[in-house]
């Protein structure tokens, strides 16, 4: 009977898990490209290894228009903490952002269940600690590489349809990938 | 610190007292030093309960000891491996590795059945395993998701593992890991920044429930061998502590800072009103179950001391709001006090719960326990005559005493409850010199005198052997020492450039205060700071210099500098090696020196300190400066090779007694070496097999626990530490880990074919 019990929950995590990377890799594959611009925040170490801490362009705006709707114009980050006007605040939400030529996005509204125009695409975000993220705010990379990211400029998204996103490389202001063992092979030469 | 090194035995008079106690190593201990007991039966007593290991128990206790680190050093190897994040590598690639380690762990506990050692370690391999996979999973798929649903997916494939496995280690790393989720859930609401305030009741709530749940399964099993495992005590202490602890924290902020509007959100509970009542029925409840159902004295010492510590919160709060020295001294003696009176509670309740333990004795209702120190089989008529049939015990049976020694964690509260006092007397002498005498310049004079004050009336006190003279005399001899250390540190730091002799001249003050306060606390942690002040001020005295530099951030990298290095390396070497060696030296002569009451008293803190000391150096060393000049890489391999160097020369005289080239006494002096070796890649390794190696000398559960403590500690400390590659630390955990379980493997083998011998030479 134990022994069952062992087997079966280690077999069911285990497909779970295969299942679960199955519909990641299918996102990364057949999801849309969209393009955000970071805003500049140190690079920091070690969690699940070392990361770099990232902060969004977009989330201002977020944040902004999130004031506007719940908090009557009052900004969103001078808010108490837990006061009764932040207990208004959504846990997480979806903006509506318009993608230019080379995808790059920029944020038009919060989502008002109105229809999307031609360029408009949906990206989810989550309110979270001092204001929302709408994306993953965290990058994670081999140890020792994190000069490589000093020049990042922007972040490449995967989004599926509900606006879901996995960040999959960071940009440099070309908006080209930056690929640490190029850049380590550079400055060699 | 060891329930032996408070010489200071708290008698006292009560009815149950005539009841003989139980058979414990305690007893016997206060039976050689009263010396009703000889030093010789001592022995021979030790050995035939198992406290003091014979071949076999050392064989046993080392198999058990390589085989769980292997795993666990392996297991820590793993995350490091992952947390490196090789790029180069493809993450499906990573994941099939981790995910075949998982499979292959859990077929291997399959193979070897849930209940046998390897079958165990197999299992909780692969439970920790699962932690790195979901990792890979999060570094890989950079969803923005919150770190608290990597958690929640571990606790819910932990859980039916933790219910199949039947060990407390599965348990605790469910506890763990649910905390860990309940905890990053708290920070994810949206604009909480205080995890200390929202929600806390709920995570508190659910941390008790778990502690009754523990409780409840053990009591309904109780008596069933198959469930022997929920006898395991440190588990629901680990779980108590911690939930009483936070308890405490939070209604001590609430204390001081009254009612907190912002902080009084909540989730589902109101926060102030719910956590008044949870720590109530908290106190209750335990004291009921610990008191009555499920003895425990660690549990109640905690509930006492947790109680009082929340008086002296409300004590500071509504006098320490004039400042003056009256007020500081109030403080400072009503603390004294009020510890002074918990220690009295307490031991009074010791009395009593090992009277009643004395009867109600159900000695083959635990499990044996992780180390095997104690077999609980014997009865003191069966010890007497075996010590008769070996002829060391003549005459009649020795009396058995009725006094106790304080248990470790009462000593541990009241010391920590003389240091919060001696804060308060040395605020006060300061005050008193600085504002009501209006002392400016010149401190040191004033300072010296009173602290000699205080040095002098502790010493009296210390002469009247009660609990509460003993309390005060420990804050002020704290005080005292404080006092008089900081007036000739200001002293040499105004005279020209002798900044550099400030910690030797700390050092030698504490060295000549010990032989003076007779105080088992006391003299445990001066030669604690005593050991650290003095390598630290000679390393300081000679590098002066350097340490200058790096204080600056203007190194020099220099030829100068690596070759200052070397010399250094030399001395790290000499004075750990000089240290390990000593103390084994010390605690394998234990019988010759224990008869001693004076020289005991002396002895016994100096050896407890001087490991102490070797695991404060090497944890913090890897926590704090990292780069820095002060312990970097190959100065803190030194420590782990001197430690090495204990253990050679531990397992040289333990295994004396065997033949020259017996293949026991052998494989032994091979581990050692080995260890050596490891010592270089992993201090913390030697340092840690070498408190082992005495503690289990001993049959010192305490030092044996502290080890295993503090071992975890290092690892914490090693993962984040950035000196070192995470590959590399990945490649060496691993590596000991795979070399640990050979080791295991080995004495396996070994063992089987004596067993196997012993079997065959039966039958013959």
């Amino acid at each position: 009977m134990r022994k069952i019990l062992v087997a079966v929950s280690l077999v069911v995590f285990l497909a779970g898990f295969a299942w679960s990377v199955c519909t990641k890799e299918e996102q990364i594959k057949s999801g849309e490209t969209l393009i955000v611009r970071l805003a500049p925040r140190d690079p920091r170490a070690f969690l699940l290894g070392d990361y770099m801490a990232l902060n969004y362009a977009m989330n201002r705006e977020v944040d902004t228009a999130l004031s506007d709707r719940y908090t009557a114009g009052e900004n969103f980050r001078s808010i108490r903490r837990g006061s009764e006007e932040s207990l208004k605040l959504p846990r997480d939400g979806v903006a509506v952002v318009r993608l230019d030529a080379n995808k790059v996005a920029s944020f038009v509204r919060l989502d008002d269940g109105g229809s999307l125009g031609k360029d408009e695409r949906c990206l989810y975000f989550r309110v979270r600690g001092f204001g929302a993220h709408i994306a993953a705010s965290a990058f994670y990379f081999q140890e020792g590489a994190a000069r490589d990211f000093d020049n990042a400029q922007y972040g490449e998204l995967r989004v599926d349809a509900d606006g879901k996103s996995l960040l999959v490389h960071l940009l440099d202001d070309k908006l080209a990938r930056i690929q640490p063992q190029k850049v380590e092979a550079e400055e060699r030469q | 610190m060891s329930e032996n090194n408070n010489p200071a035995e708290i008698s006292v008079p009560s009815s149950s007292a005539k009841i003989p106690r139980a058979l414990s190593h305690e007893a016997l201990r206060i039976m050689v030093m009263e010396g009703t007991l000889s030093p010789e039966a001592y022995e021979a007593a030790v050995r035939f309960l198992g406290i003091r290991p014979g071949p076999s128990q050392w064989n046993g206790f080392w198999l058990r000891i390589f085989s769980s680190w292997g795993t666990l050093f392996f297991a820590s190897g793993v995350i490091c491996f992952f947390a490196y994040n090789w790029a180069q590598m493809h993450h499906f690639l990573k994941f099939a590795l981790i995910a075949s380690l998982i499979l292959a762990s859990g077929l291997v506990a399959l193979w070897r059945g849930l209940d046998s050692l390897p079958g165990k370690l197999a299992l909780l391999l692969a439970s920790l395993c699962v932690g790195p996979l979901l990792a890979i999973y999060g570094q890989m798929y950079q969803s923005g998701a919150d770190a608290w649903e990597l958690f929640r997916a571990w606790t819910l494939v932990l859980l039916p593992l933790a219910f199949a496995g039947r060990q407390a280690a599965l348990w605790l790393l469910v506890w763990l890991a649910g905390n860990a989720w309940g905890g990053f859930y708290l920070f994810s609401l949206p604009m909480s920044d205080n995890v200390f305030f929202r929600g806390v009741p709920e995570l508190l709530l659910a941390q008790s429930l778990c502690l009754a749940g523990w409780e409840a399964a053990a009591h309904h099993w109780k008596g069933n061998m198959e469930h022997r495992w929920l006898t395991a005590t440190w588990l629901p202490r680990l779980i108590g502590f911690v939930t009483l602890a936070s308890l405490t924290a939070h209604l001590a902020f609430r204390i001081f800072e009254g009612h907190w509007p912002d902080y009084d959100s909540h989730l589902f509970l109101p926060t102030g009103v719910s956590c008044t009542a949870l720590y109530t029925c908290l106190l209750l409840g335990g004291w009921l179950w610990y008191r009555k159902k499920r003895p425990d004295l660690f549990m109640l010492s905690c509930g006492l001391f947790s109680l009082a510590a929340l008086l002296i919160c409300g004590l500071i709060k509504g006098l320490v709001s004039t400042w003056d020295a009256g007020g500081l001294l109030l403080l400072g003696l009503a603390i004294a006090g009020l510890t002074a009176g918990c220690g009295l509670l307490l031991s009074r309740l010791h009395q009593a719960m090992e009277a009643e333990k004395a009867v109600h004795s159900e000695p083959l209702s635990s499990a044996p326990g992780f180390f095997a120190t104690f077999r609980t089989r014997f009865s003191w008529d069966a010890l007497w005559n075996y010590l008769r049939e070996v002829h060391v015990l003549v005459g009649d049976s020795p009396h058995i005493p009725s006094k106790s020694t304080t248990p470790w964690y009462i000593t541990v509260q009241l010391a920590i409850g003389g240091w919060v006092s001696a804060i308060f007397f040395i605020c006060f002498l300061g005050t008193f010199l600085y504002m009501t005498l209006g002392i400016h310049f010149e401190l040191e004079g004033p300072l010296f005198i009173g602290g000699m004050i205080f040095l002098a009336a502790a010493r009296l006190l210390m002469q009247r052997a009660s609990i509460f003279t003993e309390q005060f005399a420990l804050a002020l001899a704290i005080a005292g020492t404080v006092a008089v250390a900081a007036a000739f540190v200001v002293g040499t730091l105004s005279l020209r450039s002798a900044e550099r002799l400030a910690p030797l001249v700390v050092a030698l003050v504490i060295a000549a205060v010990y032989p003076f306060m007779r105080h088992g606390a006391y003299r445990y942690i001066a030669a604690v700071c005593g050991l650290l002040c003095f390598f630290g001020g000679l390393d300081f005295l000679i590098w002066h210099d350097m340490y200058v530099y790096a204080w600056r951030g203007a190194w020099p990298y220099s030829q100068e500098l690596s070759q200052a290095m070397h010399v250094r390396q030399v001395l790290y070497v000499v004075w750990h090696s000089f240290l390990c060696v000593a103390m084994a030296y010390g605690w394998l002569t234990e019988q010759q020196w224990r008869t001693n009451a004076r020289l005991s008293g002396l002895l016994a803190p100096v050896l407890h300190g001087m490991y102490c000391a070797l695991l404060v150096s090497v944890v913090v060393s890897l926590g704090s400066m990292g780069s820095e000049f002060w312990m970097f890489e190959p100065v803190r391999s030194m420590v782990g090779i001197g430690a090495g160097i204990g253990l050679v020369y531990c397992a040289h005289m333990m295994t004396r007694t065997l033949a020259g080239a017996s293949p026991m006494r052998l494989l032994f002096l091979g581990f050692a070496i080995l260890a050596l070796a490891g010592g270089w890649f992993l201090p913390g390794l030697s340092v840690g097999l070498l408190g082992l190696a005495l503690g289990r000398y001993r049959g010192d559960t305490v030092t044996l626990g502290v080890t295993v403590a503090a071992l975890i500690a290092y690892f914490f400390c090693y993962y984040y530490n950035l000196e070192t590659s995470l590959l590399y630390k990945s490649v060496s955990l691993m590596g000991s880990g795979a070399v640990l379980c050979a080791a295991a493997f080995c004495l396996y083998m070994l063992t089987k074919q004596e067993r196997a011998a012993v079997a065959g030479g039966d039958h013959a």
